[in-house]
């Protein structure tokens, strides 16, 4: 027994194979299953560094990887230590912790592994090759490793107080040597050793604060991918834990802290959010459906799309970012919305007495085609992502798109499956024999707002709601501060801001010069360029706080007065740089040979390349634009012609997050605008109800972005996709609505008739998706990150406008625009 | 023994070595027929020396060399000769025999217009800015190390070498070369070291090096070039390439007078 006019031949078709061939099917889902929870166990990685985040802008990445293959890392971890700096106990003990973090040593498998060499890997493309021609080695000279001889490769090099580079008259002698070489000084030796390095302009704000209460010792390790950055992070946690003791405070700070501190929060957050989704979504099913099998076969549908959704990103190497972690939770509210539209009509057919395979067959024929649709408009909102220039945020979209297919997959295949394993359920009153409940009032409230007189004064309301979601949206601000995530109290954010405060900034500026000409860097004319521009960027203050936010800086210029001053028996006037060029090529003669490692840091071999180095204090990225226009003002007063200029490093890494925050946000909104509302007309096969049918998806988007506005929740990494999830969702319950609308207009010609078959026949399911949603996303208070917790409120509340837009602004749309054909007119429709 | 002084052996190994028979498998009878030999005497040199650091980059310089065999000590003046912003910098180096006794080195500098001592405590520091350290460059005491044979009869390009290892025996001496242990490879035949590689302590570094183009000048045994690679975790750091563009022996230009602060100062 079939109906020709509302079902799918298609999806009849395939749900009988299904059933037929149930146990194969089975099988193969099970298959898949376990061969995408090994790749998700086994290989799937965790990244939230803001390097990720900026992955996708090429000149920014290519800046950043030009200037490690010159001169290596550009960033420490940081073992911040509190306590009186100047006494013999802390710096004995200092110097213990020293010699410890330059013996360290950990099994780090993916040491000197660089993460764009990675990810070309991945992407399938081979990077250039970096090895250096070199004389004929042969096989002699290929690194054939250490061997069983004990060493330390983790560490490639410790800065301290107890170390740091003295270039130094001595005895009649320049001497190059660390601070403390000479042992810890005495008593008595301690006033002048305070003195001589708190007027150091190159240690302090480097490795000392002014007022000398914190020290920091930087380590730089060499390059390692993000797992083994959080273990090395632990790991010198640990280490340095054990040479606490009173007045020697010691933590492990900076950006790989707050990079494994986010980690960690999006790894606890992925598990807790989908379990917590799930028990919340479970509660509804058994609300709604009241046995065993359709509580867990939607959850299995969500519980297994999910798990596809992870094996997938292992496999291609998409790592969980903050931006994913959202993915299994959101699968579980989304995708069951699939389900429970199914198992509602599977619910009605029963209570007609229709046998239990017929039924889902029905269920599944009748309801296929909308399910399909509501599918590919979600998928297309996050598929949008694609245009996004963030790779975490274009991965996050695919991998959401990925699994709201599988979810459909599971809903047309794995449902009905468990579901022929339920016992006949028993007759279910049918709907019309049942006195009316609370969601029946409401949607005959919703319907009332948009009937005779209330139909203008609804138009107008939502002409209204666009003029303030306007004035919200245009207060929207953007704002990028990873650390403002894990909020104030977090260890990590109090490391770093006690290390912006009493030390420097664990964040860096490299201004790369490229003079193009060998020697170039050694020009004297560049070099007082490049002391202009060091001094002009110290002084630089923050165009609101006002406070400075460069905490130091290192060039060629600092070796060479510092060498220039040794050179010259150690006075003081002559930290300077020499009036004339051979001086300088002299001074850095000297140097080469004192520190070629140091040297090769700051300047290439050939010298056509150095760099300045300036430490900055940790801001949220929009405040860094001011001061990046000033660094390229500045360069373009001081360098002008003398070199090439780039300038790189973590801060621009960040900058460039921002920068395409609101260009992705619109790019991929578009795209999913259009891509919707082309699927819109498709499916209901009328340009005009298609271009009706948006403004209720529309609505929702501009009511979140004006309320954001208002309450001043900026536009971040971790929301900027909520437009195009949010019109992902809104959607889905337009197409429920409008289809059983289309339907019901073809048959009668009246809008009006059409409307209330449209509410009776999918407003019920609605109203419980939308329950479903708001509850599925409310989970995401439980979230440790604020940017989840508040991005899954906006949802949800999303969700509850969207509804009242399809319930209330749609008909009222449809009232007015769609001409009402059936010769019974608007007054003779049944109720 | 360290790299030290194999480039001391390479660089300035006598044809009237101790015989020792190919068929030796006592290590430190070969390291010593390798290290005591009779070292040539006032010699004049012209050096190229090629840095390239992990990027490839390069730089190079042209250094013009003299030194000579005093009582107590070997001297050596070096000259800039390229490139022209450093063309007449100079360094002059004492090398006391007494292994108790720090080094000398005076650096004159165009620029200051005079000569400036600079300490020559850290031995382990580079030389002129190559992967060789100037420990690398003196001599060292075979007393100091312990020696193995690793391979009696094994093959370098053709030639007959004995594979050996050295390992310092005292901190002391592991600490100022920085080197944990070294394989030489030594040629049966002229009894030079043809390449080594050493295990460097600080970073866990492997320091490869090779003694090429090795020809007689004057009846030694000289490696005309030498090639340098530091290697870590499989990543090359740097690289050096010092040659010999010109090298004799026993010249009578080279006396006494030619290590003297003036001599120095007096420039090419």
């Amino acid at each position: 027994m079939t109906n020709p006019d509302t079902e799918s031949r298609f999806f009849r078709w395939s749900t009988e194979r299904v059933l037929q061939y149930r146990w194969l099917m089975l099988a193969l889902l099970v298959a898949i299953s376990v061969a995408a929870g090994v790749g998700a166990s086994t290989s799937l990685m965790v990244d939230n560094s803001t390097e990720y985040f900026a992955g996708g802008d090429a000149e920014v990445s290519g800046n950043l990887e030009s200037f490690r293959d010159d001169f290596g890392r550009d960033d420490y971890f940081f073992v911040l230590v509190e306590g009186d700096v100047f006494s013999v106990p802390f710096l004995t003990q200092l110097s213990a912790l020293h010699e410890a973090l330059e013996a360290a040593d950990l099994e780090v498998e993916s040491l000197g592994e660089r993460r764009a060499v990675r990810q070309a890997r991945l992407a399938g493309r081979t990077l250039p090759e970096a090895e250096p021609e070199l004389d004929d080695f042969g096989s002699f000279g290929e690194d054939d490793g250490w061997g069983e001889e004990a060493g330390g490769t983790l560490i490639e090099e410790v800065t301290s107080l107890v170390n740091f580079r003295q270039t130094l008259f001595e005895d009649g002698a320049v001497r190059v040597h660390g601070l403390l070489d000479a042992g810890i000084p005495t008593e008595s030796e301690l006033p002048a050793l305070k003195e001589k390095v708190l007027s150091n302009p190159a240690m302090v704000g480097n490795i000392i604060g002014p007022r000398a209460t914190h020290t920091v010792l930087l380590v730089r390790t060499q390059f390692m991918n993000e797992d083994d950055s959080a273990r090395v992070n632990t790991y010198l946690g640990e280490l340095s834990e054990g040479f606490e003791k009173p007045g020697f405070a010691v933590s492990v700070t900076g950006i790989t802290s707050l990079n494994q501190s986010l980690n960690g929060a999006v790894v606890k957050d992925t598990a807790v959010l989908f379990s917590l989704a799930a028990v919340v979504m479970g509660i509804v099913l058994i609300a709604l459906f009241r046995r065993v099998v359709p509580v867990i076969a939607p959850l299995a549908v969500v519980g297994l799309s999910g798990l596809w959704t992870l094996g997938m990103m292992s496999l291609v190497g998409a790592p969980m970012t903050i931006v994913s972690s959202i993915i299994p939770a959101f699968l579980v509210c989304v995708g069951l919305g699939d389900s429970i539209h199914i198992l509602a009509v599977h619910r009605d057919e029963v209570a007609k007495g229709v046998g239990g395979r017929e039924a889902m067959v029905r269920a599944i024929a009748t309801t296929g085609v909308p399910v399909m649709f509501t599918t590919a408009t979600t998928m297309a909102g996050l598929a949008s992502f694609k245009f996004a220039s963030a790779p975490a945020i274009q991965e996050m979209g695919l991998a959401g798109a990925f699994g709201v297919f599988a979810a459909l997959v599971n809903s047309l295949v794995l449902l009905p499956i468990l579901i022929s394993f339920q016992p006949e359920l028993p007759g279910v009153a049918a709907r019309s024999e049942r006195p009316p409940d609370r969601i029946d009032r409401f949607l005959e409230r919703c319907r009332d707002l948009s009937v005779g007189r209330g139909l203008m004064p609804t138009l107008l309301g939502g002409v209204l709601l666009v003029a303030i979601a306007a004035g919200g949206m245009s207060l929207l601000s953007v704002y990028h501060n990873p650390l403002s995530w894990l909020g104030e109290d977090h260890p990590t954010t109090i490391g770093i801001t006690t290390m912006d405060k009493e030390v420097g900034g664990i964040s860096s500026v490299q201004v790369v010069f490229d003079t193009e000409s060998e020697h170039g860097v050694k020009d004297l004319e560049l070099l007082r360029a490049i002391e202009d521009l060091a001094e002009a960027l110290e002084t630089y203050e923050h165009p609101v706080t006002h406070e400075r936010i460069v905490s130091g800086s290192v060039s060629l210029v600092d070796i060479v007065k510092e060498t220039n001053r040794a050179l010259h028996g150690g006075d003081p006037d002559q930290y300077v740089l020499p009036d004339d060029q051979r001086a300088v090529s002299d001074a850095l003669l000297l140097f080469e040979s004192a520190g070629p490692e140091e040297l090769a840091r700051i300047a290439t071999a050939d010298l056509k390349r150095s760099h300045l180095s300036v430490r900055v204090k940790w801001m949220d990225a929009t405040s860094y634009t001011p001061f990046r226009q000033f660094i390229d003002e500045q360069i373009e007063r001081t360098i002008g012609d003398k070199a090439k200029v780039v300038s790189t490093g973590g801060l621009y890494t960040i900058l460039s997050v921002i920068d395409s925050l609101i260009s992705d946000l619109i790019r991929s909104f578009s795209v999913a605008v259009v891509v919707i509302t082309l699927m819109m007309i498709a499916l209901l096969r009328d340009i005009k109800l298609g271009l009706i049918s948006m403004v209720p998806n529309l609505l929702p988007i501009a009511t979140i972005l004006g309320f954001m506005g208002y309450v001043g929740i900026p536009i971040d990494m971790s929301n900027l996709v909520i437009a195009s999830i949010i019109i992902g969702i809104a959607v889905d319950d337009t197409i429920h609505f409008l289809h059983q609308y289309r339907v019901g207009y073809q048959a009668t010609g009246s809008t009006e008739t059409a409307i209330r078959l449209a509410m009776d026949h999918a407003g019920r399911a609605m109203v419980s998706t939308t329950a479903v949603l708001t509850l599925g996303f409310s989970v995401f208070i439980a979230s440790s990150l604020g940017s989840i917790q508040r991005f899954g409120l906006l949802i949800g509340l999303a969700c509850c406008v969207a509804l009242l837009m399809d319930l209330v602004l749609a008909p009222a749309l449809l009232r007015f625009f769609i001409p009402d054909r059936s010769s019974q007119g608007p007054d003779h429709v049944s109720s | 023994m360290s790299l030290r002084s194999l480039l001391w052996a390479a660089l300035l190994s006598p044809t009237s070595a101790i015989a020792v028979s190919p068929q030796s498998t006592d290590a430190v009878e070969i390291m010593r027929a390798v290290e005591d030999r009779e070292l040539g005497d006032r010699s004049v040199a012209r050096l190229e020396i090629e840095i390239t650091d992990k990027a490839g980059r390069k730089r190079s310089r042209t250094v013009r060399s003299w030194s000579m065999d005093f009582e107590d000590s070997r001297k050596q003046l070096m000259l800039f000769e390229s490139p022209a912003d450093v063309r007449n910098a100079g360094l002059l180096s004492v090398d006391y025999d007494d292994p108790a006794r720090s080094d000398d080195q005076w650096l004159y500098l165009p620029s200051l217009s005079k000569t400036t001592r600079i300490s020559g405590a850290d031995k382990s520091g580079s030389f002129m800015g190559t992967d060789l350290t100037y420990a690398d460059m003196t001599r060292r005491d075979i007393e100091d190390y312990e020696y193995a044979i690793l391979e009696a009869s094994a093959e370098v390009g053709g030639e007959a070498v004995w594979l050996i290892e050295a390992r310092p025996k005292t901190d002391q001496e592991r600490s100022e070369t920085g080197y944990l242990k070294t394989h030489i490879w030594v040629s049966k035949d002229k009894l030079v070291p043809v390449q080594s590689k050493a295990w460097v302590s600080e970073g866990k570094r492997l320091k490869y090096t090779q003694f090429k183009d090795i020809k007689k000048v004057d009846g030694l045994w000289i490696a005309h070039t030498i090639g340098v690679r530091t290697v870590r975790n499989g990543q090359v750091e740097s690289s050096s390439a010092l040659v010999f563009t010109s090298i004799a022996f026993d010249q009578e230009e080279v006396t006494a007078d030619s290590f003297s602060e003036r001599r120095l100062e007096q420039g090419l």
